[in-house]
């Protein structure tokens, strides 16, 4: 490591930036000077109110406490996704798996090999998150391995706004310098940053998260991924049985992501009269120069995960594990690059697979039915359809199980699955599922409400969320 | 809405044919006959005396527990049958340079500490100066130094789960443990040379095998496990061969077994010579001994000669010869057809991995277990798999042959310099610029493996990990005595190899061959 300081600068107009200011300052030690820009009014805040469980081990790092946080963000917990619309019933993607194998075969194989619906909308009983997002009922995973109680994990719906807030007290508090700019201009010939009121900051490293500025080598998806603007509601103020699990939902003439905080909830709805533009693509290659592109500026997808914020901590980790000894040269841009680009294509191929397995009708679903899928999304429709056997991918992070849910959910049912559980008798499944839901609805039956668990352990004030 | 979508009965498998009775013929043979018992399938095994198998392959991966649990086999029966006894990883000697010395494990190098793997402290302390072993950082590696063994602890918190183990047993032994195995199971086993092959005029498909005496055996599949003369994949349906051989130059292999002297290792020795390797493998009742060579530096004599100069007690029977090519069959599974073991694609011996890709081919294909008709996404996914499984395994091979200081033979010059394939070009350099190691979901080998061959062969990467600084400098000898204390203090607990054997798994004297 060269002697002199290296500066690193992130450019925060989304919350993938506010993220990366604070995990950078709190993980690169002395010798790595970090100035976290708040580039005004945080961008697309509410694609990123919806966190899966990684979250809560990106805080633990940031020493942020799960009650500030919860409080402070209005959050509340999270479970899964509902899905609505895409196949002839709503069903749950959770945190957990369906059912457990029988026999040492899989659940769904199980079922089918003895002609049972493997539509995750008629298993809800066999899953824990799944019916207690039914039921709204909440309590954390028990902490000793106890199979199901202890097999699931939960995020959070919360406020974005507040987490940036929260996120750059901590950056502060490791030592990063934060300060805010109405925008920026980024010359990365020269390693530069030229606030709004003309300041000029060289950088070894710049991070740009949502600076809104043009990329040469943007690849556009918007040939599969046809929207391009979208609206913002907060239909309520104070919310009563709140969701545990954002709603995805497709009808004929919409797509739309709702989740409730404590006391609010956000329905963001993607249609072209929406005042906000949604540009989808990604960039070729994320890490150009000493340009590393975060967030909405790497890449811009449909949220139909509810994982943007995921993706942008995997991202944020992923800098760190390389993170290169000299910022000059690095192979280590390469790795990330290969990696980054690979991880946003398989994020890509679950999307576009959503668009093109959908069952909703209307012109806008007839169309984008017929996308010509890229090989790799293709070749796992193809194989699933066959097989139901989900094709492993390098740096794939959706679940198995949230695969599987989403093709059966869509209706997708595999030719030939069932051969392998042959052996799986109806009465053994019979009494394989009994187990299973009795024990699960006792289970769900002994927790508190979702609302109760919150008003008793971390309740928001409401003044603050105003 | 109705859901059947079972394989109507006139589109299912009702016959398997595996032609070989090698290891890959019986672990076939075991595995399709007692994981797809339910399915009521009839399987022909055939195998001809008068051609014999490999009879090498003695050394294994911990993948094959796995295997042979789920056929339900008892491990203490299996080995006391095999003339089994434990492998904790493989020493290299001579290697990165002649007179040095490094075990690869099947375990880890300590744990991350701050979210930073260990190994990035290690390079720290030895960029300060301080002279650091490795090897005293791994338990089994510790352990295996010092002859001891007991079964890793299923506690993950104790320092007695971080590794595993496979075995080193007599191939012949085993396959004639899992030819009982799968008699018992239904398996039909037919003597005999097949001489012809039929194929269905349209489709190419394979209808029946024909045998010297006449008889004729008609199949759905058939599974070739002829060995390295591919009869089916390639004699019948003439799927090439990918030849891996300017990467992996050793073509050859000259072996005997010897008398055990001293107490059998819990692992197993690959010297470097002159122009290859030489493996030693105690078992219970001996010792295998080959010499794997390129035959363009060494003539058969010399390195039968060379062989019997390194083998360190009495011989038992008179070397044998063999040869092979390293490479891939292109498609292993090619219309109803699925080759799997040396007809499938052979690595040399050099890691073991020889059964565990039998392994491999053999889960995959009964995940994928087809209809008769062998539908595309079936074949196209097994071969996607096996080819991968093959490639990363070739890499890792290479690695050790590239990586080395050796220039004091022709055969050492030419590894050294020869150009290697890009994606291992990319792992190497990544680790040596930062320590990093490239990772993949399907693969063998995974980060500790390339650890301890890239640190065993000198390679040493120039920088450390940025956020291990946050652990003071002083901090440092501490936290490594503390790790390399707790592990000596395991393994002195550990009893002795031998000892372990002979209370567990002790194979029965009369039984010796
Ligand atoms: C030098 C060397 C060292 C090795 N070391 C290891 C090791 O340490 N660990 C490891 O895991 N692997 C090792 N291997 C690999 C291992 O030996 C093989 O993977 C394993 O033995 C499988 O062989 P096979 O069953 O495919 O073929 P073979 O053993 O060759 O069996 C072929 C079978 O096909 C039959 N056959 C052939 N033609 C006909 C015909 N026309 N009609 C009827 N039957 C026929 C034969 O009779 C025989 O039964 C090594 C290989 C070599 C060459």
């Amino acid at each position: 490591m060269s002697a002199a300081q290296q500066h690193i600068i992130v450019a925060a107009g989304d919350l993938s930036g506010y993220m990366a200011g604070a995990y950078l300052a709190r993980m690169l030690p002395a010798g790595f000077k970090i100035t976290l820009i708040r580039l005004g009014k945080l961008q697309a805040a509410e694609l990123y109110g919806t966190a899966h469980p990684d979250i809560r081990r990106f805080n633990k790092i940031l020493q942020i406490n799960e009650v500030d946080f919860i409080t402070s963000c209005n959050a509340v917990f999270r479970l899964g996704l509902t899905v609505c619309g895409f196949g002839h019933a709503p069903y749950a993607r959770t945190f957990s798996q369906y059912g457990l194998p029988i026999d040492g075969n899989g659940f769904y194989e199980s079922l089918l090999a003895n002609g049972r619906s493997p539509h995750p909308a008629d298993l809800a009983a066999y899953n824990l998150p799944a019916a207690m997002i039914a039921q709204g009922k909440f309590a954390p995973p028990a902490d000793s391995s106890k199979p199901i109680l202890s097999d699931f994990d939960y995020g959070y719906c919360f406020d974005p706004a507040g987490y940036a807030d929260m996120l750059c007290k901590r950056a502060a508090k490791f030592g990063a310098n934060v300060i805010t700019s109405e925008d920026v201009d980024i010359d990365a010939m020269a390693g530069r940053v030229t606030l709004s009121k003309g300041q000029t900051l060289k950088a070894d490293l710049i991070v740009d998260a949502g600076a809104r500025q043009i990329h040469p080598d943007w690849q556009s998806w918007t040939e599969t991924m046809p929207h391009t603007a979208y609206a913002v509601h907060r239909p309520q103020t104070d919310i009563h049985a709140k969701r545990l699990a954002p709603t995805l939902k497709a009808s004929a003439s919409a797509l739309s992501l709702s989740y409730d905080l404590q006391h609010s909830s956000v329905e963001i709805k993607f249609d072209p009269s929406g005042d906000n533009e949604f540009q989808t693509g990604r960039c070729r290659v994320p890490w150009t120069g000493n340009v590393l592109r975060l967030g909405q500026s790497a890449m811009t997808i449909l949220p139909l995960e509810a994982n943007l914020t995921q993706i942008a901590q995997i991202d944020i980790e992923r800098l760190i594990e390389l993170f290169p000894p000299d910022l000059g040269a690095p192979i280590e841009r390469e790795e990330y690059n290969r990696r980054t680009s690979d991880f946003y294509d398989r994020m890509r191929d679950f999307v576009l697979l959503h668009l093109k397995t959908a069952k909703t009708g209307g012109a806008m679903w007839d169309k984008a039915r017929n996308l010509k899928l890229p090989k790799e999304a293709g070749y796992k429709l193809s194989l699933f359809s066959a097989r139901g056997r989900i094709a492993v991918l390098d740096e794939e992070t959706t679940l198995k199980d949230s695969w599987h849910a989403m093709l059966l959910g869509h209706n997708i049912v595999p030719e030939r699955a069932g051969a392998m559980a042959m052996n799986v008798t109806p009465a053994q499944l019979e009494s394989n599922l009994t187990r299973l839901s009795k024990f699960i609805s006792r289970a769900v039956d002994a927790m508190p409400s979702h609302d109760d668990f919150i008003a008793r352990h971390c309740p928001a004030s409401k003044r603050t969320h105003e | 809405m109705t859901y059947s979508p079972q394989i109507g009965a006139e589109n299912a498998v009702r016959r398997v044919v595996i032609v070989g009775g090698g290891t890959a013929g019986w672990m076939c043979a075991a595995a399709i006959g007692s994981v797809l018992s339910k399915l009521g399938l009839s399987i022909t095994l055939v195998e001809s005396d008068a051609i014999g198998t490999v009879g090498v392959g003695e050394a294994t991966l911990p993948h094959i527990r796995f295997f042979n649990q789920k056929l339900g086999i008892d491990e203490n029966a299996l080995m006391a049958a095999t003339q089994a006894t434990y492998k904790l990883g493989i020493e290299f000697k001579n290697w990165g340079n002649i007179d040095e010395s490094y075990i690869h494990p099947f375990g880890d190098f300590g744990v991350p500490i701050n979210r930073v793997p260990f190994h990035h402290y290690i390079t720290r302390a030895i960029q300060s100066g301080q002279n650091i072993d490795l090897d005293e950082y791994s338990l089994p590696v510790m352990a295996a130094r010092r002859g001891k063994f007991t079964l890793p602890s299923m506690d993950m918190s104790s320092v007695m789960s971080t590794y595993g183990y496979a075995y080193q047993f007599d191939a012949t032994l085993y396959a004639r443990f899992l030819r009982k195995f799968s008699e018992d199971k239904g398996v039909i086993r037919q003597e005999g040379k097949v001489t012809s092959v039929a194929q269905d005029p349209e489709s190419g498909f394979i209808t029946s095998v024909t045998l010297e005496s006449g008889t004729q055996i008609d199949g759905d599949i058939f599974v070739d496990c002829t060995g390295f003369r591919g009869l089916l994949i390639e004699q019948t349906l003439n799927v090439d061969f990918d030849d891996w051989s300017e990467y992996l130059p050793c073509n050859r292999a000259v072996t005997v077994g010897s008398e055990p002297i001293g107490p059998a290792g819990p692992y197993t020795r690959a010297t470097a010579k002159s122009a290859g390797w030489q493996w030693r493998i105690p078992l219970q009742h001996r010792i295998g001994n080959g010499y794997v060579y390129a035959s363009d530096y060494i003539s058969d004599d010399e390195a039968a000669a060379s062989l019997l100069e390194d083998v360190d007690g009495p011989l038992r029977g008179e070397p044998r010869h063999l040869r092979f090519k390293s490479g891939a069959r292109k498609a292993s599974w090619n219309k109803n057809c699925v080759a799997i073991g040396l007809s499938g694609g052979f690595l040399e011996p050099l890691e073991s991995t020889g059964i565990y890709l039998i392994q491999e081919a053999i889960t995959n294909f009964i995940e994928l277990f087809p209809s008769r008709d062998c539908p595309d996404p079936e074949r196209d996914e097994y071969n996607r798999i096996m080819d991968l499984s093959f490639e990363r395994v070739r890499d890792f091979l290479i690695l050790h042959y590239v990586a080395t200081q050796r220039t004091d033979s022709a055969f050492w010059r030419y590894c050294k310099d020869m150009s290697i394939p890009d994606s291992l070009q990319h792992k190497m350099d990544l680790f040596k610029s930062s320590g990093r190691v490239v990772s993949y979901e399907l693969g063998a080998f995974k980060f500790p493996s390339w650890l301890a061959v890239y640190y065993g062969q000198g390679i040493v990467p120039r920088n450390i990990d940025p956020v291990s600084a946050h652990m003071p400098e002083t901090a440092l000898p501490g936290e490594l005595s503390r790790l390399k204390n707790m592990i000596s203090g395991a393994v002195n607990k550990m009893p002795n190899h031998t000892d372990y054997i002979a209370e567990n798994c002790a194979a029965d004297p009369s039984e010796v061959m």
